[in-house]
C-alpha cells in the first residue's frame, strides 16, 4: 500500500488499521488516533457506517439482502479521501495580525454527519468548487448521495440542501451560491426480489 | 524583552471557551512523539502544551488547531479563541487559529 492509495490517510493511518480500532471499541487507547483529527473524522464516519450497515440488515432482514460490500466498500473510500486537511478556508477576523480558517476536510466532515442524520440519505461524496481560499468568492458545494429504495428522492434532497446550506451558514464564512445534489444510488433495495406495482 | 507566553497556560484557557471542545496539535508527528514520550498524553485528559508557541524575531507567533462543537457557530468560535490568545499576548503577537474538526 502506497501513500496514494486512496484508503491511507496524509497521517499514515490506514482505513484498516481504524476499522479495527473501531472494532475493538477504541481499546487499548492509540495516541496516534486519538489526537489527529483525520482520524477521528474517520472514525465517525466509520461509525455511521456501520451503524447504517446494522441498521439496513435489521430494518428487514426477511426482504431485503445484506448491504453490497462494494456499496460499503466505495463509502469507506470516499470517507478516507474526504477526511483529508485539504485546503484552509479562511475565516473574518478584523485584527490583521490573526488568521482563522477551518480546514476543508472539517467542512466535508460536517456535511457529511448533516446528512447521515437523515433518515434514508447515505452521503457519497462531498466536493466544494470554487476558489474557497479566497474570502467572499462564490463556492458550489456538490454533493452525491444514495437514498432508502421508495423514499421520495425530491423531498430528501431538498431537505439535504436545506440543511447543509443552513450548517454551513452557521459555522464557515463561505459565500455558498449553490448546493447541488446528485442522488446517484439507492440502497435498501433487494435486486432479485420481484416488484409488484 | 517580555516573557514569551506560557503554551500550557494558553492550552488550558483555551478549553474553557465556550465552543472549544479539544486542542489538537499543531505539528503532529513531532509533538506526538514527545508528548506521548513524556507521558503526557492519555486519553480523556487534558493535553499540555497543545498551543504552539513560536519566538522570531519579528514576535511571538502562536497556532491553535481545535475542535468546535457542533451546537455553535464553529467561525464565532475560532474568533473568540483568537481573541483570548491576543489578549494573552504582547503587540506584534501574530495568531493562528485553524478549525480542524466540528463535531
Amino acid at each position: 500500500m502506497t501513500k496514494n492509495t486512496p484508503t491511507m490517510l496524509d497521517c499514515g493511518k490506514t482505513i484498516e488499521e481504524l476499522s479495527a480500532y473501531l472494532a475493538a471499541d477504541r481499546t487499548p487507547p492509540d495516541v496516534d488516533i486519538d489526537i489527529c483529527p483525520e482520524c477521528r473524522s474517520a472514525l465517525d464516519g466509520l461509525d455511521q457506517v456501520a451503524r447504517l450497515s446494522r441498521d439496513l440488515i435489521a430494518h428487514d432482514a426477511s426482504l431485503l439482502p445484506d448491504p453490497p460490500e462494494s456499496w460499503i466498500t466505495t463509502i469507506i473510500t470516499n470517507i478516507a479521501q474526504e477526511v483529508r486537511a485539504g485546503r484552509s478556508l479562511p475565516l473574518y477576523h478584523e485584527n490583521p495580525r490573526v488568521t482563522v480558517s477551518i480546514t476543508e476536510g472539517a467542512v466535508r466532515a460536517l456535511v457529511r454527519s448533516v446528512g447521515d442524520d437523515i433518515d434514508g440519505v447515505v452521503i457519497g461524496r462531498c466536493r466544494i468548487d470554487g476558489d474557497a481560499e479566497t474570502l467572499d468568492a462564490p463556492v458550489e458545494v456538490t454533493i452525491t448521495a444514495s437514498i432508502l429504495w421508495g423514499s421520495s428522492a425530491q423531498e430528501l434532497s431538498d431537505v439535504l440542501r436545506t440543511r447543509v446550506h443552513a450548517a454551513l451558514r452557521q459555522h464557515t464564512d463561505l459565500q455558498v451560491t449553490a448546493v447541488n445534489i446528485v442522488i446517484d444510488d439507492l440502497h435498501g433495495f433487494n435486486s432479485d426480489r420481484e416488484v409488484t406495482p | 524583552m517580555s516573557t514569551p507566553p506560557d503554551s500550557r497556560h494558553l492550552t488550558a484557557q483555551v478549553l474553557t471557551i465556550p465552543g472549544v471542545s479539544e486542542i489538537f496539535p499543531p505539528s503532529p508527528p513531532i509533538i506526538q512523539l514527545s508528548a506521548a514520550a513524556a507521558g503526557m498524553l492519555t486519553r480523556g485528559t487534558i493535553r499540555a502544551d497543545l498551543v504552539e508557541v513560536k519566538e522570531t524575531p519579528s514576535g511571538a507567533r502562536m497556532t491553535a488547531k481545535i475542535a468546535a462543537t457542533a451546537d455553535q457557530p464553529a467561525r464565532e468560535t475560532a474568533r473568540r479563541v483568537a481573541d483570548a490568545l491576543l489578549a494573552a499576548t504582547d503587540d506584534g503577537t501574530t495568531v493562528t487559529v485553524q478549525i480542524v474538526r466540528i463535531r
